[in-house]
This record gives structure tokens, sequence and C-alpha cells, in this order.
């Protein structure tokens, strides 16, 4: 809580001027020029377009992953027998200790091209829906491949907390949906679901913490372009984390202290994130 | 007849040989203290405890025989329980609890709603559908449980200590709709107890263990 | 900070003297960093320069982080780096470190490198006029199939032409096995004409400039065996009058390609890039109307309007990172040092000059459209955007090394290696890898900076 305190400190001194220059309109706007060095006045920042690049690619993220982490665990916990539970799981445990940076190049070397395919197919099919339409035809680094990344960089998390609360889910009912008739997946559908809803809601909101801070994975493979990009499968788009990394060493001092208010406003989405996330766990908890 | 029991359950340690069978239209009563094996009776004619050895058979299937090895999965088979602990579900209203068995079976939504109402009323709760178990007295729950397992028709009941778990006050009212309910009810029952008075209340036949 | 660095360098130092076993006591790592434009020619004069027990005579370690010249201006200017690499200069205002020295080191083409599957003939390369580079890159011409990209590419065909008659003159060419041969008559009346003017031939393939092959006094008469050489044509004049131009065989000036309905992808620097600097300045000072703004080290800072955010304008990190995204990605187009272009085998293409001449990147066409450009006292180069050499390539940069004037331990080593990178690496290595080395006005400039550093 004081390690917190203190960070949230130290960004709010450092970029206290930006707020102080800009106000709202650093977070609405969408423009990243300093404009001319000499005179800060000229200088228009924005992190907009990076914002709304984060919560996309979190967002795709969190769809993308939630199902397969569910299953995962399902299978994990229920289905799969002892030997093979072993094997899954410190698979899991190897792909959560991944760095990042590999889940990048992997995604560059490998994601990318299928991806862009995929991309291609859903335009065909669904490019009536605004958010599937892409008029340039190109595809490659979009919020997609960075989501969809992101969403394959959380799976272990989500799985991991959803096995847990999925093993403490009691056995009794299990039986008892079984002894009524309730098939396997009946059984975990009508007990084991509902039973881990809040678990997994704490689970997903996790992941999500970590989607909307990935730097490395996204900048590698995320198009970084300082306009607001609804058209998920389109090859433009950024987030906060990358947009740090990227401008951060050749930052003017001014920049420098824009990137820290940067900062502290992606620490105060994610501190919002976690927040919300107790909330909400705590609520599902009341129900059950 | 309709369920019969020849050859040894057990669970861990305990182990018991039984021989037994119940016909359609009789409440077998099985008694005894704790620690007997009453519940593990429940428990493997349900399918959630497996056979060590003999036979395990309803009309002319058999549900469990380890030296065949054969073995039914509780969903498939033809009973229905009503725990010691009830075991409802607790994030499930009232009608969602008893439809449960019956959505299980693949009867659609609507039918199963109005076949659970019909359940409930039989047992005296038609005003409590939408209430969540955790909101209910204990006889009210032990009637949801027995409601959640008659809607399924079942052609093997099995209740297990089906008043232990009410008050005093209950218990009485429960004695006098249990009968009522298992005269019309036209499969086999089973009903464990350690309470002489359950016995002489509902059952047609008993069998004790020592 | 100061501190920490002469730890850090005190550690190294130690560490080095201690597994190599050899190496005087005041052996250093000189660490730097900045433009990625000429970091392929740093990596190989470090090296040089560590193995050069003659040159480097302190034994130093010298290292480049290829990081982009606006990275490198930051970290030379806070001491991440020793000295720094860069295309540009510090921006006015910002923060400069004390007695700062720029030394031009390398120049280098700035190729327009693309990948276009799909054309014929396959192996085409591509010709761009200047002006259609500027609208490519500015997102004026989004497809590859545009009439301006097609014009431009369209071979010229010069009609078979044997023989041809002016002013009583008549000129014929005949081609006889691996020869051809002239025949030049006058009647009477031209040969008083033209007493005493001078019959020439000259000779040019197309598309290159015309080489004399014959010049005799006027005669009835004259004849002129030559090597035949495929798509020539040759011009034969009478003094001042043009008698005709021959040609043994249809003649074709480059080839007509046919493109593909292909979407363009510019890929542009995503850090602040002294590359990006100088390509912009080209197009800025080359076509004011549609680069109206100045040039900057930010792709999207020196951009004309908005960049669009449909994916056709791609980022990338270094020239590394634009050479790459290219090779990999069809319809790309970037800019970017030829030798990462030649590394990844990235097709460039030819721009139009000021001559109106399309010229391929090379060193040797680099250097002579840097042979125009002036350097101030500074050691600032200037181009000149109007420079009308015929075989000038015309957009190019050239990189300064970053130090100071105060002296320190580590400015020796730093001017040490500078001088060695000018007098020994850069002419020897430079046309090999793809860069251009400085001659002429730049180098002795260079050289006159040079000294400046460690010089108090």
């Amino acid at each position: 809580m004081v390690v917190l305190a203190a960070i949230g400190g130290f960004l709010l001194y450092r970029g206290f001027e930006i707020f102080k220059d800009f106000g709202f309109s650093f977070i609405t706007g969408s423009k990243w020029d300093i404009g001319n060095a000499e005179d800060t006045s000229t200088a228009i920042l924005g992190i907009g377009a990076m914002l709304f690049g984060s919560v996309i690619t979190a967002i795709i993220a969190v769809v993308i992953s939630v199902p397969f982490a569910v299953a995962t665990a399902l299978l994990i916990e229920f289905y799969v027998p002892k030997w093979f539970k072993t094997i899954l799981i410190s698979v899991l445990d190897l792909v959560a200790a991944l760095p990042s940076v590999v889940f990048g190049i992997w995604g560059y070397a490998v994601l990318l091209p299928l991806v862009e395919n995929w991309s291609k197919t859903i335009e065909h099919y669904l490019g009536w829906i605004p958010i599937f339409n892409v008029p340039s035809g190109i595809f490659g680094r979009s919020p997609f491949l960075a989501g969809l990344l992101l969403g394959l960089m959380i799976v272990p998390i989500i799985t991991s907390v959803a096995r847990e609360v999925y093993s403490q889910a009691p056995r009794d009912l299990i039986d008892a949906a079984s002894a009524l008739g309730g098939t396997r997946w009946g059984a975990l559908r009508a007990v084991v679901l509902p039973f881990g809803r809040s678990g997994l809601v704490g689970g997903t909101m996790l992941g999500l913490g970590r989607a909307l801070g990935e730097t490395v994975a996204v900048y590698l493979t995320l198009n970084l372009v300082f306009q607001v990009n609804f058209k998920i499968l389109a090859s433009a788009g950024g987030n906060v984390a990358s947009l740090i990394a990227t401008k951060f060493g050749e930052a003017t001092e001014y920049e420098l202290k824009a990137l820290m208010a940067a900062g502290l406003v992606l620490f105060l989405v994610t501190l919002l994130v976690n927040f919300g996330a107790t909330i909400i766990v705590n609520k599902s908890r009341k129900i059950v | 007849m309709s369920i019969s029991l020849q050859g040894t359950i057990g669970r861990g340690e305990f182990e018991r040989s039984l021989d037994f069978s119940v016909v359609d239209g009789e409440v077998l009563a099985i008694t005894g203290p704790n620690g007997s094996g009453k519940s593990t009776i429940i428990h493997t004619i349900a399918g959630l405890i497996p056979l060590r050895s003999g036979q395990l058979q309803s009309e002319n299937i058999i549900w469990d025989n380890p030296s065949v090895k054969t073995w039914i999965a509780p969903e498939h088979r033809t009973c229905a329980v009503v725990f010691q602990d009830l075991r409802l579900f607790p994030h499930m209203s009232v009608v969602a609890n008893v439809a449960y068995g019956l959505r299980a079976h693949g009867v659609h939504k609507d039918e199963a709603l109005s076949r659970s109402s019909a359940v409930l009323m039989q047992v005296g709760l038609s005003s409590f559908e939408k209430r969540r178990p955790e909101n209910l007295s204990g006889g009210e729950r032990q009637r949801v449980a027995l409601a959640r397992a008659l809607v399924v028709e079942p052609r093997v009941l099995l209740l297990d200590e089906p008043l232990s778990a009410v008050d005093v006050a209950s218990r009485a009212a429960l004695r006098e709709l249990l009968p009522e309910i298992l005269s019309s009810f036209a499969g086999a029952t089973i009903l464990v107890t350690h309470d002489l008075g359950d016995v002489e209340a509902v059952a047609t036949r008993s069998l004790g263990l020592i | 900070m100061k501190l920490r660095q002469k730890a850090a360098l005190a550690i190294a130092a130690i560490s080095l003297a201690s597994v190599a076993g050899v190496g005087p006591a005041n052996a250093a790592s000189i660490g730097g960093g900045g433009a990625s434009f000429l970091a392929n020619m740093m990596d190989i004069c470090a090296a040089q320069y560590n193995r050069n027990t003659q040159s480097n005579t302190a034994s130093d370690i010298v290292t480049y982080a290829s990081v982009g010249s606006s990275s490198g201006k930051t970290g030379f200017q806070k001491g991440t780096y020793l000295f720094g690499g860069s295309e540009s200069a510090y921006a006015s205002g910002s923060a400069v470190p004390a007695g700062l020295v720029y030394v031009p080191l390398i120049g280098g083409a700035i190729a327009i490198g693309y990948r276009l599957d799909g054309i014929t003939p396959a192996n085409a390369t591509v010709r761009l006029p200047s002006e259609v580079v500027a609208k490519i890159f500015a997102g004026q011409i989004t497809k590859w199939n545009d009439p301006a990209i097609a014009a431009a590419n369209k071979a010229t065909i010069v009609a078979k032409k044997l023989k041809t008659t002016k002013d009583g003159i008549t000129a014929s060419v005949t081609k006889k096995a691996s020869n051809v041969e002239f025949l030049v008559t006058m009647t009477p009346a031209a040969t008083t004409k033209y007493k005493n003017a001078k019959v020439t031939i000259s000779a040019a393939v197309l598309g290159g400039e015309p080489v004399s092959i014959y010049s005799a006094k006027s005669a009835a008469k004259l004849s002129k065996t030559q090597t035949y050489a495929v798509n020539t044509v040759y011009t034969v004049k009478a003094g001042k009058t043009l008698v005709g131009t021959l040609t043994t065989e249809a003649a074709k000036d480059g080839e007509t390609i046919t493109f593909p309905n292909t979407a363009i992808r510019v890929v542009h620097r995503s850090d602040g890039s002294g590359t990006t600097n100088n390509f912009i300045n080209f197009l800025n000072k080359s076509f004011p109307a549609i680069w109206t703004k100045p040039t900057s080290d930010t792709y999207s800072t020196g951009f004309p309007t908005t960049l669009p955010a449909d994916g056709s304008f791609q980022s990338a990190k270094g020239n590394e990172g634009l050479a790459s995204y290219v090779r990999d990605n069809n319809g790309a187009i970037t800019y970017a040092e030829l030798s990462y272009l030649e590394e990844r085998g990235v097709k460039a293409a030819a721009v139009s000059n000021p001559a109106g001449k399309y010229v391929l990147p090379t060193p040797t066409s680099s250097a002579v459209w840097l042979d125009a450009a002036e350097v101030a006292a500074d050691g600032l180069v200037t181009q000149n955007f109007t420079a009308n050499a015929a075989d000038a390539y015309p957009i190019n940069a050239v990189s300064y090394g970053l130090s100071t004037t105060s002296v320190s331990a580590t400015n020796a080593s730093v001017k040490s290696f500078f001088s060695y990178f000018l007098n020994t690496c850069a002419s020897k290595n430079a046309a090999g890898a793809g860069y251009t080395p400085l001659t002429g006005a730049i180098l002795a400039k260079a050289l006159a900076q040079v000294a400046k550093v460690n010089a108090g």
C-alpha cells in the first residue's frame, strides 16, 4: 500500500504540470506532437487513442481468453486423468512464466500471418459490422492480433484462478446433480460454473490488469498510430504502455513529464479495474 | 421386483454384505445406528459409490456388477435421491431446483417449470417458488428436496434420513405428508433412518442393520 | 550520475583487463548510441577498431547501440552514451551538451525500398518520379497501379531506322555479324556547304549518356565500323546540323511494368529518426506544395496532414525494422539506408533526380549528389536539392558523430575512434557495405571537426 502510494505520488509529482497544461484533453485528445522544443506551449499531447487502444485490446483479450480458460480449468479439474492433469498444469505454469517478449516475437512471426488470413475471412463475412470493416484491406498488426496475443498470455492466470475455485466446488452438490440425472457437463454447468463465478470474475480482472499494462507484446504486434481506431481488424492502434516504451528513450524534458502523466493514468485505470474486481467479487459472493 | 441388491457395499475401511430387494409400491425402511452403512447403501444404489462385489439390479437392467465390469452412470439410473443433507442448489430458486432434474433429462423449459410447480403444490410449497433455499426453514427445504426427487418420476426413490434435519414441529407435519405422498408414488421406495418413529409412519417393511 | 558512470567504467575496465589478461590499465568501454542509419557501418568500424592495436592504442572497446537519432541525441546529452550518432542536429531549444561537436562521419543513400508481388516482369525494378515518392509517402497515392506510377514505368521504344537523309547528307547503318557499319554520303552541294564542318557519330545505349564514336572532316563518302551493342541509338551530325538518328533494331528504354491492384503500405519510423528527418527534408524542399510542414525527426509531426489510421501507414523501429517489414509484407514501401535493404534482399526503386533521370541508389550515385552539398562551420551539411548532375541519386543523408570539446579520457578515445573511422575504415569499407564515404570539402571539414574533440 505504501509502495503503491509512493509510485502514484511520484507519477503525480512528475506529471502534474501536464495535467495543469492540458487538463482533461490529455486523456481525450489523440494527438502526440511535442511541437517546438523551445516553447512547450506549442506541444499537443493526448493519450486518448492509446488509452482507447489499451482498453480495446484488453477487452478483446478477455473475450478470447475467458472461454478458453474456463474450458481448460474444467478439463483439468474434472475430465482428464491425473497424470495428464499434472502435465497440463506444468505446461500452463510454463506459459505463465514465458517472458512477454517471447510472446511478442512468436506473435509477430507465427500468429501474424494466421491472423491476417482469419481477419480477411472475418472481414469477408462480417465486414458489414462497422468494427470488422477494413476499407483499406490492410490487416496485419491489428488490435485483433494484439488482443488475441494478450488473450493467450492471460489464459494461464485466469485458468489457475478458475481451477482453484472450481476445485473447491462442493462435490456433494455435483453428486446430487448427477443423482438427479444431470450429465457430467450438466452437473458442472449447474453447480461448478455458478459456484466459481465470483472467483472467475476475480481472475478475469487480474488478467485484464495484465493485459492493460502489457508493453512488449503489444509493441511488437501493433502498428502504432495516434488515432482512435475502433476497426479492430485494421492495422492501427497502440496502447499506453507501448507509447511510454517507444517514446521514453528520446523524450525531451517536457515530453518525459507527459509520459509520467500517461503512466499515472494507466496506473489509475489498473487500480480502478482491481478495485472494481473486488467490488464485483464481494457482490457475487453475497448472491451465492 | 423393482430393485435388488446382493453383494458387498463399502466405503473406505467400512464394508458390509447385503441381500435385499424391493418391489414397486413397497416402502422398505432400513434402520440401524450411526456407522452401520445406511447412507452408503443409498449412495451405492444412486451410483455415487461403486459396489465392492455382487450385483445391483433394477428390473432386468444391471446397474452395477464389478465381476462383469458393468456400471451405469448415476445420471442414467432411474432413481432419485433425497440426501440427508438435502444438497439443494444454493444459487437457484426453489422452482429451478425442482426443475433441474427434468431439464437434465431434456424436458423443455416451460413444461419442466409447470410440472415442477405441480409437484411443489403437492408438497405444499406453491407460494415459495421464487425463493432461494437459504430463505426457507428446515422443513420447507426438506419438502423442496422431496419435490426435486419426485418430479423426475423415478422408478426407485431413495430417502436418506428424510426427517433428521428438521425441527420437532415440522417433523410432525412431514410425518403426515410423507405417507400421503409415498402412497401415490408408483415405484419402489427405500427409506434409511435411525428413528423408529419414521418406520412406523411410512414403511411397509423394515430391515434392521446391526 | 557522474560517479555511477565512473564506477561502471572502472568495473568494465577491471573486468576487461582480468578477462583478457592484456591491455593497459586505462582501457575503457566506449559505449555510443544513436542513429540506426549508420549502425551497419559503425558495427564494421567498431569491430575493426577494437582489433586494431596500432590505431586503438588504449585498447578501448567501442560499442554502438542502434536506437535512433532522437534517442541518440537525448542519450548523449544525458550521458547514457559516451558518443552519439545522428543524421539530424539537435532541435533548437532542446538541451544540448556543452561544447558539442558534430563530426560528419559517413554518407548514405536513403533508398526507397519496396516489395511488390505480382508485377510483370517479375524482377523488374520500379521507377518512381520523385514527385510520386512525395505523394506516396504523403498518402496521396495509395495503390500500386496508380496511373502516375504506371506512366513512369513504360518502356520508350525507338523504332528501327537504317537510313536517314537531310540537307543532301545520307547516313545509313548496316549490321554485319558482331559489327555495325556506318556509311555517310554527301551530294556535291552538301559537300560544298559542309566543307569545313566535322561529321560526328555518337552512340547512346538508351537511358545512358551518348558517347562519341566517330569524328572526321566532311567528305563525299565516309565509313566507320563499330562493335554492335544492343539497345543503342546512334546520332549523326554534320557540324551543328542533326542529320538524324539510326538504330539497327527497335531499341527499348526500360521495361513496361504491369502493376497489380495492391494497396500501398507506407512504412515509417516509430522512433525519432535522423533518416526520417533527412527524408522529409528532401520532400519538403523539393515538393513544398505536398510536404507543407518543416522537417522533423518524428514522421507524424512532419507529415502534412494526420496519419491515416486504416493500416495504410505502418510504423516500425529503426532502419532495421523498416527494411524487415518491407521484406515481410507485400505492397510495402519504405525509406531506409541502402545497406539495410541489401542485407535483406529488398529491392530499391530508381528515383528521378532534378535532372529528370531515374537513378538507382548506389554509393557512387549518392556520392555524386553529396558532391554538391555544402558544409557549414559547425560541421553540419546542407544538401543542394536542385543539384542537376544526371547520375546523382537525390535522397541522401550524412551521419554525424556527436562528441564534445571537453577534455577527458573518454573523449580522447572517441577522438581516436572517429579519426580511424574517417581516415581508415570508411574509405576502405563504406562502398562495399552500401554507404557513401565522405570526400572533398566535407571530408576536410569532418577532419577539422574531429580535431576539435577533446581539444578543450
